[in-house]
C-alpha cells in the first residue's frame, strides 16, 4: 500500500469515526414533545404548527428578547414554548415552526426557531381576486 | 373584448413553447450527432460529416435557447398576467431591473439561465476544443437535453415531465372564475418577494449559474478522456477551463455572501445555510481536483483522484440542484424553496451522469489502462503535499455535504436526525481546522520541487516568512484576544502562506506576474481566512440588552439578548456608541428608520456622529422585509438592523398606549415601563385638584411615590365623590407619557384598584453589529479571483505555444 492510500483511509476513518461519535450524542433530532419531555433537559428538534387562537405573548417594552406561543406537535400535543429571540416576522402567518432546545418542567424553551410560511406557490387561488376581462 | 390583444399575448407564450421543445429536440439530435461522430472517428468522413451535423444542430439550439430568454423577458416586461410565471414572480410596480432578477427567481428560470450559460460554453467549445468537440460536447448537449426537459410541461402518460415558464394561469390554476369567464386576466401580479428586491439578484444568480455551468466542461473532458482512453491529452485543454470554472463559481459562491451580509438579515457573511453549503462544496472538490491535476501534469501522479474530483465536483452541482430544487430541504433551510413535482426528473439527471462515470472509471481502473506510478511520491515532493491539500478540501466538503443531506438521509432510512442545534458553531469548529490545514499546505507545497527535494532547503527558505507569521500572527492573536488553540494556528499559517506565497513570487518566480497566478490566490485565500475570522470571530454584538434579565439557567444572555429596544429620541448607550431612534419616513415602498449614532470619547464628548437608516421593505403580500443599513469605515462596519417595529396594517408606524389594573394596599409597588410606584399612604381627605371642595364631597387621594430612572418624586390622583357621581382625577407623570387614576375604592380589603395607562413613543427594536476588518475579507475575496484570473491566462498563453 502506498503512503498516500494510507493517508486517505486514515481521513475517511476520522470522517467515519466522527461522524459515529456526532450522530451518537451531539445531534439534535426531530421529536415531538412527548419523547423531548421524556429525556428533559436534552436539546431536542421539534417540527410544529403555532396554535394561532392562544395568540404570541411578545412584550417587547418589557424585555424585546423573549416571547411565549403554544405550538401543537405532530401527535397534536400542545406545549408552551417560550423562545429567547425577538419575534420574527410573519410568526403568525407561518404553517410550520421548526423550533431547537429543550424541556424545562412543562415550558419547552427554545434558543431556536425556524419558520415555514406558505409558499408563494400556494393558495394562490385565494391571491388571485382581482382582475380584468380581455 | 380585446380578443386581439389576447391573442398577442398568447403568441409570445406559443413562441416559447415551440422554442422550448425546439432546444430539447436539437440539443438531443445534437448530442446523438456528436456522439456517432466521436464513435465513427475511424472513418473520418463520416465523422466530420457527423460533426459538422452535430455543431448546425448546437448552434440552433443555442439560438433557440437564447429565443426563450427573449420571449420570457418580453412576457414580464410587458405584465402579461395571463401567464402563471408572470403574475407568480412580478407585479406592475417592480422597477426595471428587477424584472431580470424575476425571471431567474423561479425554477424554471433558473435552469433557463443554466441552460443558456451550457449554449454558451458550448458554442465557444465547437470553436476551441479540436479534437475535444465530440465527445466533450455530446456531454454538453446531454446536459442540455435533462435541463431542457425540465421546461417541457409535457405529459407522458400521467407524468408530467418539466415545467413551461409559459404556462398559461387559467390552463394551470383551477380558480372559480375561469368557469364563470374564460377570459378572466389578474390585475396585476403578485409581485417578486420582497427579500429579492436587490441588485444583488440581477447579479448573483448569473455569475452562480455560470459558474455551475463552468463545472460541467472539466467534468465533460475527464468523462471524454476516460471514454476516448485519451489519458494525458485531456490535461493542457481541461486546465483552462477548470481554472475559469473556479474563479467564476467562487466569484458566485463569494456574490451570495456579501449579499447576505449587506442586504439580508442573516447578520453575517456566512450561515452555513444548506443553499449556500450546496454551492460552496462544488467549489472545493474542484479546487482539489486543479491541485491533483497540476500534480498529474508534472509527475504523472493522482490522476485517478483528479477524475474523481473533476467529475465529482459537477455530479454536486446537480446534486445540490436536486437539494435546493425539490423541497426536500424544507425543514432544515430558512430559504423557501417548493417541492414542484420534479424531484424524480433531478433525480434521473444526477443518475444519467453518475452512473456512465462510475462504469467508465472503474473500466479503465481496472484494467488498469489509466496511468498510475507503482512507486510511491517522496514525502519532499511537491505531488505528495498537493494530494494532501486535495484531501483536506474534499475532507472539509464531505463533512458540509453530509451535514447538509441531513434531510435526505432521513427521507432514505426514515430516520430523525436533525442538525446540531448550534449548527454554525459546529461548522465552525471543524471547519477551522480544514482551513488552517490548507493554510499551512498553501504556505509550503510550493518550495517543494516536484519528484524530490532537499527538505532542509526548504525548511531554511521557509524560515523567514515563518518568522514573520508567526511575529505577526503574534500580534493579532494578542490584538483580538484570540486565545484558543485553532484561532491562534489559523492566523498564524495563514500569515505564513500571505509571506511565503509572496516570498516564493519575488525569489523563485522572479516577480513575474503571469506566472504568479497559483501564489497570488493562495495569498488571497489566506487573507480571506484571516479576514473571516477577525471579522466574523471578534464580531461584537452592540445592541446587548441592558435590561440585565435573567433568563434563567442554560442561557447565557450573550446568546440570547442581542435585540435592543430603542424609544425616540431616547438615547441608549451602545459601546461606545451613543445611540438614538429619531423617528422615520417615508416612501411607496420603504419606511426608513433613522438611527443616530455618536461616538464618545472616554471623557463623554461626541467625536463623530452619522445616522443609519435601516429600512423595512413594505409588501402586504408577501410580508414585509427589513433591510440592514451599514456604516462603512476603513477598519470596521457598523451592520444595524430592525427587528422589528410595531406597524399598522398600512405600514405606518403604531403610536400605542398600554393599560394596565393593579390592587394593591399602602405598600405596594407596581412595576410600570422605566419606573417604580410605591403607594405610600391613602389620603382621606385629599385635595381635588380643579375643584372647589365642598363640606360632603368625598376625596380619597392615593399618595404614590413615583420613583424613575433619575428622578423621584409624589403624585395623587383622587377619586372623589360628589352627590352620586364619581370622577377620577387622574395624576400624571413624566411628561404626561404615564397617568395614574383611581379607579375603585375597596374600603373592606383596604385596597385601591389604580389604572395605569403609558403612552408609549414610538420605537423601534433593533440588532447592533461590529465587523472589525471586514474589508480585509473582501481584499482576500478581490485578491484570490485575480490570481485564479492570471492563472487562466497563463495556461492559454501555455497551450497556443
Amino acid at each position: 500500500m502506498k503512503r498516500t492510500h494510507i493517508i486517505a483511509l486514515v481521513f475517511v476513518a476520522v470522517l467515519v469515526a466522527s461522524l459515529t461519535v456526532m450522530l451518537g450524542k451531539g445531534f439534535s433530532r426531530y421529536e415531538d414533545f412527548e419523547s423531548a419531555y421524556a429525556k428533559e433537559g436534552k436539546e431536542f428538534t421539534v417540527v410544529g404548527v403555532l396554535n394561532k387562537e392562544k395568540g404570541i405573548d411578545y412584550n417587547p417594552t418589557a424585555d424585546p428578547n423573549k416571547f411565549f406561543m403554544y405550538v401543537l406537535d405532530s401527535r397534536n400535543i400542545e406545549k408552551k414554548v417560550i423562545v429567547f429571540k425577538a419575534k420574527p416576522r410573519d410568526i403568525e402567518k407561518s404553517e410550520k415552526i421548526v423550533i431547537t432546545g429543550k424541556m424545562n418542567d412543562d415550558v419547552f424553551e427554545a434558543t431556536d426557531i425556524l419558520l415555514k410560511c406558505p409558499s408563494k406557490y400556494k393558495n394562490r387561488e385565494q391571491q388571485a381576486n382581482s382582475g380584468r376581462t380581455v | 373584448m380585446d380578443i386581439h390583444s389576447l391573442g398577442q399575448h398568447v403568441l409570445f407564450g406559443k413562441l416559447g413553447h415551440f422554442l422550448i421543445i425546439l432546444s430539447f429536440v436539437t440539443s438531443l439530435a445534437a448530442a446523438i450527432s456528436f456522439f456517432l461522430a466521436t464513435r465513427l472517428q475511424h472513418t473520418i468522413d463520416v465523422s466530420n460529416s457527423w460533426i459538422s451535423f452535430g455543431r448546425k444542430l448546437f448552434i440552433l439550439h443555442a439560438v433557440a435557447v437564447l429565443g426563450i430568454l427573449i420571449c420570457l423577458l418580453t412576457i414580464i416586461h410587458g405584465h402579461y398576467f395571463e401567464y402563471k410565471y408572470v403574475w407568480e414572480h412580478t407585479s406592475k410596480s417592480l422597477p426595471i431591473y428587477y424584472q431580470f432578477s424575476a425571471m431567474w427567481s423561479g425554477q424554471e428560470g433558473s435552469t433557463l439561465l443554466w441552460m443558456f450559460w451550457h449554449a454558451v460554453l458550448g458554442c465557444i467549445l465547437i470553436f476551441k476544443a479540436k479534437e475535444w468537440e465530440g465527445p466533450v460536447l455530446s456531454i454538453v448537449a446531454l446536459a442540455q437535453v435533462l435541463l431542457g426537459s425540465m421546461l417541457l410541461g409535457v405529459y407522458i402518460l400521467d407524468y408530467r415531465l418539466g415545467s413551461n415558464p409559459f404556462a398559461l394561469m387559467k390552463d394551470v390554476m383551477n380558480i372559480p372564475i375561469y368557469r364563470m369567464n374564460p377570459d378572466w386576466v389578474a390585475e396585476d401580479g403578485t409581485g417578486l418577494n420582497p427579500s429579492l428586491q436587490n441588485y444583488w439578484m440581477v447579479i448573483h444568480p448569473p455569475t452562480l449559474f455560470l459558474g455551475f455551468a463552468a463545472c460541467t466542461i472539466p467534468a465533460a473532458f475527464a468523462i471524454a478522456s476516460l471514454w476516448q482512453r485519451k489519458f494525458t491529452e485531456w490535461v493542457k485543454p481541461v486546465l483552462p477551463w477548470s481554472l475559469f470554472a473556479l474563479m467564476v463559481l467562487g466569484t458566485g459562491v463569494l456574490m451570495g455572501g456579501a449579499w447576505a451580509y449587506e442586504a439580508l438579515s442573516f447578520g453575517g457573511f456566512w450561515a452555513w445555510d444548506p443553499v449556500e453549503n450546496a454551492s460552496l462544496v462544488p467549489w472545493l472538490v474542484l479546487a482539489a481536483g486543479i491541485h491533483t491535476l497540476l500534480a498529474y501534469k508534472h509527475t504523472g501522479y493522482s490522476l485517478h483522484a483528479t477524475y474523481i474530483f473533476f467529475i465529482g465536483a459537477f455530479l454536486l452541482v446537480l446534486y445540490s440542484s436536486f437539494l435546493t430544487k425539490s423541497g426536500i430541504l424544507g425543514d432544515a433551510s430558512v430559504h423557501s424553496f417548493t417541492d414542484m413535482g420534479m424531484s424524480g426528473q433531478l433525480i434521473v439527471t444526477v443518475l444519467v451522469f453518475l452512473i456512465p462515470s462510475i462504469y467508465l472509471f472503474a473500466d479503465r481502473t481496472f484494467r488498469k489502462e489509466i496511468p498510475a506510478k507503482r512507486e510511491e511520491e517522496q514525502l519532499s515532493s511537491r505531488e505528495f503535499w498537493l494530494f494532501i491539500g486535495s484531501l483536506i478540501f474534499v475532507f472539509s466538503a464531505i463533512h458540509i455535504i453530509v451535514l447538509t443531506s441531513f434531510p435526505v438521509i432521513n427521507k432514505i432510512f426514515q430516520s430523525k436526525l436533525a442538525p446540531p442545534s448550534d449548527i454554525k458553531s459546529h461548522y465552525n469548529n471543524v471547519q477551522v481546522w480544514m482551513a488552517l490545514l490548507v493554510a499551512l499546505g498553501s504556505a509550503i507545497t510550493q518550495f517543494f520541487s516536484y519528484k524530490n527535494s532537499s527538505i532542509a532547503k526548504v525548511l531554511r527558505q521557509l524560515l523567514f516568512s515563518f518568522v514573520a507569521a508567526v511575529i505577526f500572527g503574534g500580534i493579532a492573536v494578542v490584538y483580538f484576544k484570540f486565545y484558543r488553540v485553532d484561532y491562534i494556528l489559523l492566523i498564524v499559517f495563514s500569515f505564513f502562506s500571505v509571506f511565503s506565497n509572496l516570498q516564493y513570487v519575488f525569489s523563485a518566480l522572479k516577480g513575474k506576474l503571469l506566472k504568479s497566478g497559483g501564489s497570488i490566490s493562495h495569498v488571497g485565500f489566506a487573507i480571506l481566512l484571516i479576514g473571516i475570522l477577525i471579522s466574523q470571530g471578534r464580531q461584537e454584538v452592540l445592541s446587548v440588552n441592558q435590561y440585565g434579565i435573567d433568563y434563567g439557567k442554560g442561557f447565557t444572555s450573550k446568546e440570547s439578548a442581542e435585540n435592543v429596544l430603542l424609544y425616540q429620541n431616547e438615547p441608549a448607550n451602545m459601546g461606545k456608541y451613543r445611540v438614538t431612534y429619531l423617528g422615520d419616513s417615508f416612501t411607496i415602498r420603504n419606511i426608513y428608520f433613522n438611527v443616530r449614532y455618536d461616538e464618545l470619547d472616554k471623557k463623554g464628548n461626541v467625536s463623530n456622529s452619522f445616522t443609519l437608516h435601516p429600512n423595512i421593505l413594505l409588501n402586504s403580500k408577501m410580508g414585509n422585509n427589513p433591510v440592514p443599513s451599514t456604516r462603512k469605515t476603513l477598519f470596521s462596519d457598523l451592520y444595524t438592523h430592525i427587528t422589528s417595529a410595531p406597524l399598522k396594517e398600512d405600514g405606518t408606524e403604531a403610536d400605542s398606549i398600554v393599560q394596565d389594573t393593579y390592587t394593591i394596599s399602602v405598600g405596594d409597588t407596581i412595576s410600570a415601563s422605566r419606573c417604580i410606584v410605591v403607594l405610600e399612604s391613602i389620603d382621606p381627605d385629599a385635595p381635588i385638584p380643579g375643584f372647589q371642595k365642598k363640606p360632603r364631597d368625598i376625596a380619597i387621594g392615593a399618595r404614590l411615590k413615583f420613583i424613575a430612572l433619575d428622578t423621584t418624586y409624589y403624585i395623587e390622583p383622587v377619586y372623589f365623590v360628589r352627590e352620586v357621581v364619581a370622577t377620577s382625577i387622574p395624576a400624571k407623570a413624566e411628561k404626561n407619557k404615564v397617568s395614574f387614576s383611581v379607579i375603585k375604592i375597596l374600603p373592606e380589603e383596604n385596597k385601591l384598584q389604580i389604572l395605569v395607562e403609558q403612552r408609549l413613543n414610538k420605537f423601534i427594536i433593533m440588532k447592533a453589529i461590529r465587523f472589525p476588518f471586514i474589508n480585509v475579507l473582501w481584499l482576500g475575496c478581490f485578491v484570490m479571483i485575480f490570481g485564479i484570473l492570471i492563472s487562466i491566462f497563463k495556461r492559454k498563453k501555455d497551450n497556443l505555444r
